[in-house]
């Protein structure tokens, strides 16, 4: 849903001539996105580059309003003709559809942009294959550090985006990013995975991450089966931030007006712990996903979804927002409302401090294949891989394997006792919406296991 | 829509002037749109076309894969350009280059024909599908609360050609139809998800009785809110459904057999496997099992293809036999590893994707009972028919399969509704525990994630129904 729409542009693109067009048609409402990008990959594995790959993008997407019938498409933009004739076609398509009732527009306004910081660096436009030498760096800081192997990858990229509406926006934004992904073993059944995201260079850490990951993938060797059970979990910021990643979706109007969110019927109720605040970090610093306007050129903010505990609002577009009676939180996506970073509030321990307070414990550095039975009421279970750690009267007893973790996400919210002051950024295949995020201890959590 | 088929041969003829041993291009225009109903609301509806073309390399051992929207000589001759260098820079580091299989070369054009063409068939009437489900729903909507719908279309059409002499053109439409429904009740609510589509024109709606079908299943969620009684938490035998045999069989054979994720190719992402070489001719699994894979079992599959997206022809593959592993699926690339031939299962979403070891149309063969038979062999146990959330491990190990329709089998009868019942076992055990298949044969669609950036390529998955004998099932 979030990407439907792809297309080439070429060369000069006149996005106010196509407004133009498409008002004369009868359109309203009308959004032209512009996005042009370069991004490039280094695919590696048992320690070796197996491919590179390089994108070489422009799309340009139109969506609109024709007497409340919605329509978005592409925009084929080889020449004014086969503009004007995609543009015919959406508009033909969009008379046979059936209104919803319940739109209310885009934004307008004459708005005033900030540019988050530390989000562009001409560096990384220039990198000119220096990402192999960071690859191999990563790799072998891996196997100085006891991996035996290590797969992963690493991505460069630098996009430009233009915006035009007819509520009059126009609007430039631009960034740069790179970002490894290492996941190292130490054998069969050991492995550590870590990640480094950054959108300017001298934030980028692979070494770093590297080796954390070989230290995870060394100290998880012959792991034990664990028991099913209940355990107070700690969660590194790897699968906090793959539970956090899933749970978004519910922050979504879209999805409470879909019924499909466990947070319905619950704006200004207690949702968590009051140590839990969660919010959208658009502006962020350095922030993966940080961007200077909505899908509606609206301008970001800063929007706390849950403070303390307490849902405070659902993340909203224009439409979405005055069908709700409140302010858009600047979250457009145009059909679905999204975040763009998900910030979860430090809080005052360290890692150490947080093992110390476990008694019966399992501390969990990564996860995927994370699944709902139901969507509505947040039931749902997730299967961790990588190292995984027994936790017994404050210690770390030793490696454990073949447990899934089988909750609820408002009982997750409900059981956090602490948070991390250290945080990390997290965005890798599991988590594709960029995530910052510190360790987190919940109490009483439920655990299950494979029958043979 | 037109294909700039010059440019695709170019692309492997200037790669090879520069330095590549091997060059392979597809270039593709891909049609899609979307229609979406939210709780009997039109959302937005979708129209796009993209072009566009990707290239693969070999040069000095390493391999390189670029693509470009931008269709023109001087920038596809700068991408290539650089895919020959990043190639060359990164088999530097490596002490193993990558070759590929020595195959025959096939020059080939294949369509899946649409009797009723997807682009002469109006928006109105794709939605019109929507909105008649949503009016079937009648009564029971205030019931089921939450109900969203999603048609999406799609037209691919690709031409491929390599530097050893292979040339494939193809034309496939697909149409599919997802949908979701939570229904509530006091309290109390219960969630199904599906997918229906084929491969083939509009013509394929009909086959669905989707109407039938979205109305049985809101009815049936409503049934499970308010009769279902506790699932047993004890070992018991278990029918399975087509759906759920397709689904494990997806997971725990198919995915597994991938020969790329047995290298570790995709280790920090989908994961790699608990099978390695050697366990070809071990045993999994109990006599009954036989899993395969077949692109071109039926034009009309979801997953249908003819020729993979490294030109080779599409094969049927046995991943296991007679309970024994029997063989993995492979490309090019890792069909030389271990010295065979490539059996066609290299695929990539579109051109802007590499072509990755993939599944298609993935299967339990049937075996010769009747369906009742299966049943009347039970004394205790519980059928699942269909199912809601699943996982599994990235080995392919340890499983999870959460019932949604499902039932108390007692002496052979099916008694009640029972709640969610929890199929969590290993690999090995669930196979082992297969005792009879029914001859029946069902599938069902999905789109299968692997690959970095990620790939969602359709594939079909099912079998007959079959029963196992004396596994966990945790209830509540």
């Amino acid at each position: 849903m979030k990407k439907m729409v792809e297309k080439k542009v070429e060369k000069n693109i006149d996005g106010s001539s196509v407004l133009k067009q498409a008002e004369k048609m009868g359109a309203s409402d009308i959004v032209l996105t512009i996005t042009k990008s370069l991004t490039n990959q280094i695919k590696f594995a048992n320690n070796k580059i197996m491919t590179t790959q390089t994108w070489d993008s422009a799309d340009a997407n139109i969506f609109f309003s024709y007497q409340k019938r919605l329509m978005s498409g592409s925009i084929d933009f080889e020449s004014e003709q086969t503009a004007e004739k995609s543009l015919k076609k959406l508009f033909d398509n969009a008379k046979l559809l059936t209104p919803k009732e319940d739109y209310y527009g885009i934004a307008s306004g004459n708005f005033k942009y900030k540019t988050p910081k530390d989000c562009y660096d001409k560096r990384i436009e220039k990198l000119e294959g220096k990402e192999v030498d960071f690859t191999q760096a990563a790799i072998n800081t891996a196997l100085a550090n006891g991996a035996k192997r290590c797969a992963g990858v690493l991505y460069s990229s630098s996009w430009n985006v233009e915006k035009f509406t007819s509520s009059g926006v126009e609007a430039k934004d631009k960034g740069t990013s790179i970002n490894l992904s290492i996941r190292s073993f130490a054998d069969k059944d050991a492995s550590g995975h870590c990640v480094s995201a950054s959108r300017i260079l001298s934030r980028f850490e692979p070494e770093k991450v590297a080796q954390q990951a070989a230290q995870f993938a060394k100290d998880s060797l012959r792991p034990q089966p664990g028991s099913p059970g209940q355990y107070d979990i700690l969660f590194h910021p790897m699968i906090f931030a793959n539970l956090l990643y899933y749970m978004s979706y519910a922050f979504s109007a879209f999805e409470v007006e879909s019924g499909m969110s466990f947070l319905i019927n619950k704006l200004n109720k207690k949702v968590g712990n009051s140590l839990v605040t969660i919010q959208d970090g658009a502006q962020m610093k350095n922030g993966f996903g940080s961007r200077a306007f909505d899908d509606e050129g609206v301008p970001t903010k800063t929007t706390n979804i849950i403070e303390k505990g307490k849902l405070k609002t659902y993340l909203h577009n224009t439409s979405t927002a005055k069908k709700f009676k409140t302010q858009t939180t600047a979250n457009a996506g145009l059909v679905y409302p999204n975040c763009f970073n998900i910030v979860m509030k430090e809080g005052k321990s360290n890692v150490d401090e947080m093992i110390s307070q476990m008694k019966n414990g399992i501390y969990i550095t990564n996860t995927w294949y994370t699944r709902f039975s139901n969507y509505r009421t947040g039931d749902f279970s997730t299967i961790p891989r990588d190292a995984m750690f027994k936790v017994e009267n404050g210690k770390i007893v030793g490696p454990i394997k073949e447990l899934r973790l089988s909750d609820n996400m408002q009982h997750i919210l409900e059981s956090v006792v602490a948070i991390s002051k250290e945080r990390e950024q997290i965005e890798w295949w599991e988590v594709s919406i960029p995530v910052l995020v510190g360790h987190v201890l919940c109490k009483g959590l439920n655990m299950t296991k494979s029958a043979k | 829509m037109s294909l700039d088929k010059d440019l695709a041969e170019f692309s492997v003829k200037f790669a090879q002037k520069n330095g590549a041993s091997y060059a392979e291009a597809r270039i593709e225009n891909v049609f899609t749109e979307n229609f979406i109903l939210k709780n009997g609301t039109a959302e937005v509806a979708d129209i796009t076309i993209e072009k566009g073309i990707g290239i693969r390399v070999l040069a000095d051992g390493g391999a390189a894969f670029t693509t470009s929207e931008h269709l023109d000589k001087q920038t596809i001759q700068k991408r290539i350009k650089d895919a020959i260098r990043f190639a060359i820079v990164s088999a530097k580091h490596n002490n193993q280059p990558i070759v590929l299989s020595e195959e025959k070369t096939s020059k080939a054009r294949w369509e899946v024909k649409a009797k009723k063409k997807i682009e002469d068939v109006s928006s109105k009437e794709k939605l019109a599908l929507l909105m008649d489900a949503e009016k079937s729903l009648g009564k029971l909507k205030s019931k089921v609360p939450s109900r969203f719908m999603q048609m999406t279309n799609t037209i691919n059409e690709k031409y491929y050609v390599n530097s050893d002499g292979s040339r494939i053109s193809s034309v496939q439409p697909r149409v599919m139809v997802y949908y979701s429904l939570v229904a509530v009740v006091g309290g109390q609510s219960e969630q199904r998800y599906f997918q229906l589509g084929n491969s083939g024109g509009w013509e394929v709606v009909k086959k669905w009785n989707f109407i039938d079908k979205i109305t049985n299943e809101a009815q049936t969620l409503l049934k499970i809110i308010e009769k279902a009684k506790s699932a047993p938490n004890e070992p018991t035998d278990v029918v399975l459904s087509p759906e759920l045999v397709g689904i494990i069989v997806h997971e725990s054979s198919g995915h597994p057999s991938e020969l790329d994720r047995i290298f570790g190719r995709e280790g920090a992402q989908a994961g790699e496997s608990f099978l390695t070489t050697d366990w070809l001719g071990r045993r999994i699994g109990s006599s009954e099992v036989t899993t395969v894979d077949f692109p071109a079992i039926d034009k009309n599959a979801y997953g249908y293809y003819e020729f993979d997206d490294e030109g080779i022809p599409a094969k049927k593959r046995f991943l296991i036999k007679d309970g024994m592993i029997n063989e993995f699926l492979n490309n090019r690339e890792y069909a030389r590893k271990i010295n065979m031939k490539s059996n066609g299962a290299a695929r990539a979403s579109k051109y802007d994707r590499e072509p990755l070891v993939r599944m298609a149309n993935t299967f339990m063969e049937p075996g010769k009972h009747n369906v009742d038979e299966l049943f009347e062999g039970v004394k205790k146990g519980v059928y699942i028919k269909s199912f809601t959330e699943w996982n599994i491990d990235d080995k392919r190990w340890n499983e999870r399969y959460v019932g949604c329709e499902s039932w108390m089998i007692e002496n052979g009868k099916l008694t009640h509704l029972v709640r969610r019942p929890i199929l969590e076992i290993t690999t090995k055990g669930f196979f082992s525990a297969i005792d009879a298949r029914a001859k029946d044969f069902d599938t069902v669609i999905g789109s299968c994630g692997k690959g970095d950036p990620m790939q969602g390529v359709p594939v079909c998955m099912g079998g007959p129904h079959i029963r196992l004998r004396n596994v966990l099932i945790k209830g509540g």
